[in-house]
């Protein structure tokens, strides 16, 4: 009897379908990657990128492992991406920095459709610098603990502590910024929500 | 006293040792500015947990499904991944150009015309053969003098050879010969192997020894040295 037990296992494991791997994985590969990048759009993009991957590397679908190594290669193409744009922007900057920065992103009008409720702290996450978004995000909307970014991350820990640390300060001060912004606003009575945002 | 710094991070994530985490609530307890700080901060990871979860669209899903149809098709950053060896199809030299089994003439010697068949019976060879070929076969060729006891074995591996020759030269008919075709069926190896493993041919390591029926000739001289350097 016990001779058939993992025998019996072995063979009712199956390698899942692509559709089932893509319906269980892709609402939090794509929730991850919204967190970070701040928009549908990047979101998109660096979820089709994590899939491709994924997809490459099927073969070596373990179920206990998959979802770290899905944090890590969002994370990292966050990251990259990120780290791509900063490079981007510092050399652009100079000529029309307003209207780049601009295009970059969707238009307010779609800004404040996708995150009607929480775009404060959404934005305030986008002026977080991507080294320290990530480990926020991970850790506090994730809920992974600070082993896992570490690993996720390949930094130490002392550095995983530091960084949300100082994140989630730069996340206050600029949520405190918002609200004396968006108090300003009220008090003029003038503008529309949507001016807020866009400062 | 100390405030708690990035220490209110880690307690607030529960990830303090328990000592640590112990003085942390010592000096909460004491200290209203930390406990403030901590208030807040408390107040902000909760509000970055509870930001509600964006969905992917379904015509989004639908395009990642649709991946497995067309991997990569639309990826658009980066080169594909290099096929697996990194080196390009032929960079490797070919199987057939290590050492030969029984060592490199290494004056030329050992080899003769008279002990070499080969040559002889391919005579629809292309004058124009590349030099690769030729040492295909003389490769077999200069094993004979070892076993001279076995002649019916040493034209068994003859008839190898010269297959081998046959079939290399027919690798570059269509080709501009020499740099063309890299890849090249290691037949004479084959051969040679068979030859030593069904016992026609001893395993020797040392060049086989110039015996005064194969006296060097200088036709085949130059294709030793080529095979060295290659």
């Amino acid at each position: 009897m016990p001779e058939t037990g993992p025998a019996v296992e072995f063979e009712a494991w199956e390698p899942p379908s692509w559709d089932e791997v893509v319906r269980t994985h892709s609402p939090r590969v794509y929730r991850l990657a919204y967190r970070l990048s701040g928009n549908k759009h990047d979101a998109e993009d660096l979820t089709q990128e994590v899939f491709i991957r994924v997809f490459r590397s099927l073969a070596n679908y373990t179920p206990g492992t998959f979802e770290g190594w899905l944090h890590r290669i969002t994370t990292n193409l966050f990251l990259d991406m990120a780290r791509r744009r900063a490079r981007i922007r510092f050399e652009g900057l100079a000529d029309n920095a307003d209207e780049r920065l601009e295009g970059r992103e969707p238009s307010p009008a779609q800004r404040y459709d996708d995150r009607h409720f929480d775009a404060d702290i959404q934005s305030a996450l986008d002026a977080l610098p991507a080294d320290f978004r990530a480990p926020v995000v991970l850790c506090d909307i994730e809920g992974l603990s600070y082993e896992e970014i570490a690993a996720t991350l390949g930094v130490k820990l002392g550095t995983v502590r530091s960084r949300i640390h100082r994140g989630r300060a730069q996340l206050r001060r600029a949520l405190e910024h918002r609200r004396s912004l968006a108090a300003e606003n009220e008090a003029r009575s003038g503008g529309n929500v949507i001016n807020g945002e866009a400062e | 006293m100390d405030h708690l710094g990035e220490r209110l991070s880690a307690l607030i994530d529960g990830e303090l040792g328990p000592v640590e985490h112990e003085s942390a609530l010592i000096h909460l307890a004491k200290c209203e500015s930390c406990r403030f700080e901590a208030d807040m901060m408390r107040r902000l990871k909760r509000r970055l947990h509870g930001l509600c979860e964006p969905e992917p669209d379904m015509d989004f899903m639908g395009r990642l499904t649709s991946l497995s149809r067309d991997p990569g098709g639309h990826s658009g950053h980066g080169p594909s991944d290099p096929p697996p060896g990194g080196a390009g199809f032929g960079a490797r030299p070919p199987l057939g150009s290590s050492r030969p089994l029984g060592g490199f003439p290494g004056d030329g010697g050992a080899l003769s015309a008279e002990t070499v068949p080969a040559p002889d019976t391919a005579p629809t060879e292309p004058a124009a053969r590349p030099d690769r070929r030729r040492i295909g076969s003389d490769r077999i060729a200069h094993l004979f003098p070892a076993f001279p006891a076995f002649p019916g074995g040493r034209y068994a591996v003859a008839g190898f050879a010269v297959a081998t020759a046959l079939l290399g030269s027919a690798f570059v008919a269509g080709g501009d010969s020499e740099e063309a075709p890299v890849v090249e069926p290691p037949l004479a190896d084959y051969a040679v192997e068979h030859a030593v493993t069904s016992r026609y041919i001893p395993v020797v390591d040392a060049p086989p020894p110039t015996t005064a029926e194969a006296p060097p000739t200088t036709a085949e001289a130059p294709h030793g040295s080529v095979e060295t350097t290659r």
